[in-house]
């Protein structure tokens, strides 16, 4: 890489976007979505990936994000897109491995694949995820050391009649804060699916832009500070059901290269997935869709 | 055994929880085991201050690397976080295994600013530890600490065990192995008195009880040791040659964001500029070079280790540093670092060649540039011996802006000795005039002007200086707010005067002082290094309780004859020569630097037999100031003070 190439395309070569898919677990899940772009910024230098700058004053690799995960919540399925300064994709084939060791522990890169740049950004393209939100596993249902005003915990019978409330409720209103500010928000509309399970976890799809997993535990009488959040799945619309954004149809590939890059052991949910209606896990309350 | 499970439900709590999480890249977590000296490395501030702090990894490294000893590191928890921890039991911890202070034989404190020292208290307090040395029981930790306060360690002697004064690297290796026997003893009933005898025997190590203090009336009668084997005074540690210790190796890559966010790279210690209110430079002295081969090779393996794309060539003065250009020309035009790579000098020197090396290595990012002149007057500055003329500022300040800078800072003090209120002004008339100069190049010049006020150092030759009041400096910012008012391109900025007579308090008290201290500690003063916190009404109150007098204490000139509270510290420089230094400031002369002239033995070198090391024989160009001779082009000059050459 050098100063000359940066942020230019080269002539008569498709410009190159390379999609990966990382979890977030254990500790790191108390960074921000901010220190997470730093962190992939560090790694993409050590392991000399040729990535692709903004051009101006101040350049700025290519780097876009999809939706911010909240500080505190884990995840599965995070994805990032990288803008690749050359047409070098025959040499990132064992760019996954490589990038693992280069992030912190806790960061761990579990797919990747190639795109044509006028695949959809991220941010535009998904639609929901879903989420695992235990909002008993911290507390174990003692009253919260760090919070003891609050007392307990809901219990599961508990949960499980105010998640029968939410779900055949029409509309439901909460203060939902929007930046400082408290602002009385409908969050049922966001809410696409629920259920739970005997271990108290609710498993759950929440439309992108709608619902935070959050308030959804909050309008559950659950308090999220005390809660495991944890995103599994990030979800496109595809062919009239939904897919992983890594799924093959799901962007728009280089020809004969992301043939290279599905060489590497990529997570089963890669796969296409089943419509919607099937993806929910057997679960004792069903929630309607 | 970890803590961890008692701190993460406390995490979702407050902000920023990633400062009590680690993880950081070079983080090690070492197993706990009796055959090893346990030490917790404690910065006394918030995390994203303290994680950047050199010296405190230096030593994290130094530790971990050896078979007797292990090293984690803690911070003092933001308010929220300390609420939480006290709610609910969860003592001070480490962030490398989140152990329990408990676990450790010994917590050492950096303390590298005063306005920390009631942090210090309250992280003792949350470690379980009884504040004052003299409660404490043998199965408490002892409580250490060091950096650059310590060379005045009274006003914290009450709560600190012991004090390592001067470089850490070779003392904590004997530290270790004292400990380490107490600790195979069995820290029995009674040890402890025998365990801080015994360090009070190692070179650099201060035990405050070990020594009787007496006063009459309010003055100091002196601080004697209680045992003939304990020194009547301690001198500072030296380690002769920075290139022996290329610490740290593996520079922490926090997970969050901290201030100086980048690689840095320690190319030298000690400053022999002769600044007079420059504590930094008086007791950090003789001037060690790193090798030029060593800093790169820190650089490019830094920088390939972290994904760090910026480096920090730190030192008191980086301009200073023979081959200064060289190295920065190397780093710039090496292929590992794929052009990419910023370089940042801390302390810019004031004159065109270092605008030049600036110039050279911000060829991306040209933001602002930063130079300290420090005084407003060519007397004023001899008189502090920052001997800046104003054709050296202004050269400085055309090249910056004929070179694409639009933005230039300046730092100043005010309420230095023998000022005048015609000095004051010269701060505005230098900003107006570099904001002028600014104009013939660009429409969007920006100049600031940055005003501090003086705090009188121990071991400086202003340490007999009776500080600014207040109220004076008070009306000296309000002069400079009229007079630059209508100054197009100039911003005045100025630290809070009352902040400075905090600071002024703890930074020459004696012992007495220590009660001052601990009452602003319990009546809720933490964080006064941050505005937000800071009261001075706390400290006046605490110093009207103690029933002593701040004018005594902080607005009184000393005489030569007083014994002061820090006499019984040594860091090398003869007292004799730094009250000729004072003498000769109030005369308005200046001293030159000493690398590049005769000795004038200050003490620094020849106590310690050692001498300044230095990269190359042939002095930067430019560095005019304070030689009195010509080295714009550089050259070779007669020196005998050198004693290596080049790369190790």
């Amino acid at each position: 890489m050098n100063a000359s190439t940066l942020g230019v395309q080269q002539p008569g070569v498709a410009p190159r976007v390379a999609r990966f898919r990382y979890t977030k677990l254990g500790k790191i899940r108390f960074t921000s979505h901010r220190d997470v772009g730093r962190m992939w910024e560090r790694a993409l230098r050590k392991v000399a990936l040729a990535v692709a700058y903004t051009s101006g004053f101040s350049p700025r690799p290519r780097i876009a994000f999809g939706f911010a995960l909240p500080t505190g919540a884990e995840s599965l399925a995070e994805y990032v897109d990288i803008g690749l300064a050359l047409d070098r994709s025959h040499e990132l084939s064992d760019i996954p491995s490589r990038l693992t060791p280069a992030l912190p522990e806790g960061l761990e890169v579990t797919g990747g694949v190639i795109m044509d740049a006028g695949s959809p950004a991220l941010q535009a393209a998904v639609t929901c995820s879903t989420w695992e939100l235990n909002p008993i596993s911290l507390a174990a249902g003692r009253p919260s050391p760090a919070a003891p005003d609050r007392g307990a915990p809901p219990t599961l019978a508990m949960l499980a009649e105010r998640l029968d409330q939410f779900m055949s409720s029409r509309t439901f209103e909460i203060e939902v804060e929007r930046k400082g500010t408290s602002v009385p928000t409908d969050i049922r509309p966001g809410v696409l699916a629920a259920a739970l399970n005997d271990d108290g976890v609710i498993t759950c799809d929440l439309s992108a832009k709608g619902t935070r997993p959050g308030d959804f535990l909050r309008a559950l009488g659950a308090d999220p500070l005390e809660a495991r959040i944890l995103r599994t799945q990030q979800w496109i619309d595809h062919q009239g059901g939904r897919a992983e954004p890594l799924a093959p149809g799901a962007y728009f590939a280089p020809p004969g290269l992301t043939e290279i890059f599905r060489e590497e052991p990529i997570d089963v949910r890669s796969e296409p997935v089943p419509a919607f209606a099937a993806a929910p896990p057997p679960a004792r309350h069903a929630g309607r869709t | 055994m970890s803590i961890w499970p008692a701190v993460e439900p406390l995490l979702g709590r407050v902000q920023k929880p990633a400062r009590y999480i680690g993880g950081e890249d070079g983080m090690v977590v070492p197993t706990h085991s009796a055959s090893k000296v346990a030490w917790l490395l404690v910065y006394p501030d918030a995390y994203e201050v303290g994680l950047p702090n050199q010296g405190l990894q230096i030593l994290y490294e130094i530790l971990n690397e050896r078979p007797d000893a292990l090293a984690e590191r803690a911070y003092a928890p933001w308010l929220d976080m300390e609420q939480q921890m006290r709610a609910n039991g969860v003592p001070l911890f480490s962030v490398d295994g989140h152990q329990p202070a408990s676990a450790f034989d010994l917590v050492a404190f950096n303390l590298s600013a005063e306005l920390v020292y009631t942090n210090l208290l309250n992280c003792i307090d949350l470690a379980g530890v009884p504040v004052r040395s003299a409660d404490r029981r043998p199965e408490h930790p002892l409580i250490a600490a060091g950096g650059h306060c310590t060379f005045n360690p009274e006003p914290v002697a009450d709560f600190v065990d012991f004090f390592v004064i001067g470089d850490g690297e070779e003392v904590v290796a004997e530290i270790t192995e004292v400990i380490g026997a107490w600790k195979r003893s069995g820290k029995t009933e009674g040890s402890r008195e025998h365990v801080l005898h015994e360090l009070a025997k190692v070179p650099g190590v201060y035990v405050p009880a070990m020594y009787d203090v007496e006063y009459e009336g309010a003055a100091l009668k002196g601080v004697t040791p209680r045992y003939p084997d304990v020194p009547a005074v301690v001198e500072k540690r030296t380690i002769a040659d920075l290139g022996a210790w290329p610490y740290p190796k593996s520079q922490l890559v926090p997970l969050t964001e901290v201030v100086h966010d980048r690689l840095n790279v320690e190319i030298f210690r000690g400053c022999t500029r002769g600044c007079r209110f420059c504590q930094a430079g008086m007791i950090t002295r003789p001037v060690r070079e790193r090798p030029a081969a060593q800093v790169r090779q820190m650089v490019s393996d830094g920088l390939e280790r972290t994904g760090y794309d910026e480096v920090s060539l730190t030192s008191l003065s980086s301009a200073d540093y023979s081959g200064i250009d060289d190295v920065v020309k190397g780093i710039i035009d090496d292929p590992a670092c794929s052009g990419q790579v910023g370089v940042s000098l801390p302390s810019l020197r004031v004159d065109a060649f270092t605008v030049g090396i600036a110039a050279e290595i911000q060829r991306v990012r040209r933001t602002g540039l930063t130079f300290a002149p420090e005084g407003g007057t060519w007397r004023l500055r001899k008189v502090i011996s920052k001997l800046i003329r104003e054709d050296d500022l202004y050269g400085a300040v055309e090249s910056a802006f004929s070179q694409g800078w639009q933005r230039v800072k300046l730092y100043f003090l005010i309420g230095l000795p023998t000022e005048t209120m015609e000095d004051v002004e010269g701060i505005a008339e230098l900003a107006r005039n570099c904001a002028s100069l600014g104009r013939t190049h660009t429409k969007k010049v920006s100049v600031t002007a940055s005003v501090g006020g003086f705090v009188p150092k121990p071991q400086t030759p202003f340490q007999w200086f009776g500080q600014d009041t207040v109220s004076s400096l008070k009306s000296k910012v309000n002069r400079l707010r009229d007079v630059t008012k209508k100054d197009r391109g100039v911003n005045l900025r100025w630290h809070d005067p009352q902040a400075t007579l905090a600071e002024g308090i703890a930074s020459r008290g004696d012992r007495r002082i220590g009660t001052v201290i601990e009452d602003v500690w319990r009546s809720g003063g933490t964080f006064q290094e941050w505005g937000e916190f800071f009261d001075l009404s706390r400290w006046e109150g605490a110093m009207e309780r103690a029933g002593l007098s701040i004018d005594w204490y902080v607005h009184r000139d000393r005489e030569e004859s007083e014994i002061l509270p820090w006499d019984h510290i040594s860091a090398g420089l003869h007292k004799d020569f730094l009250w000729g230094d004072w003498q000769d400031a109030l005369a308005e002369a200046g001293t030159e630097d000493c690398r590049w002239t005769p000795c004038y033995d200050c003490g620094a070198c020849t106590g310690f037999g050692i001498e300044h090391v230095v990269a190359s024989n042939i002095p930067p160009a430019g560095g005019s100031q304070g030689t009195g001779q010509d080295l714009s082009t550089g050259g070779s000059v007669p020196v005998k003070l050198l004693t290596k050459v080049g790369g190790r």
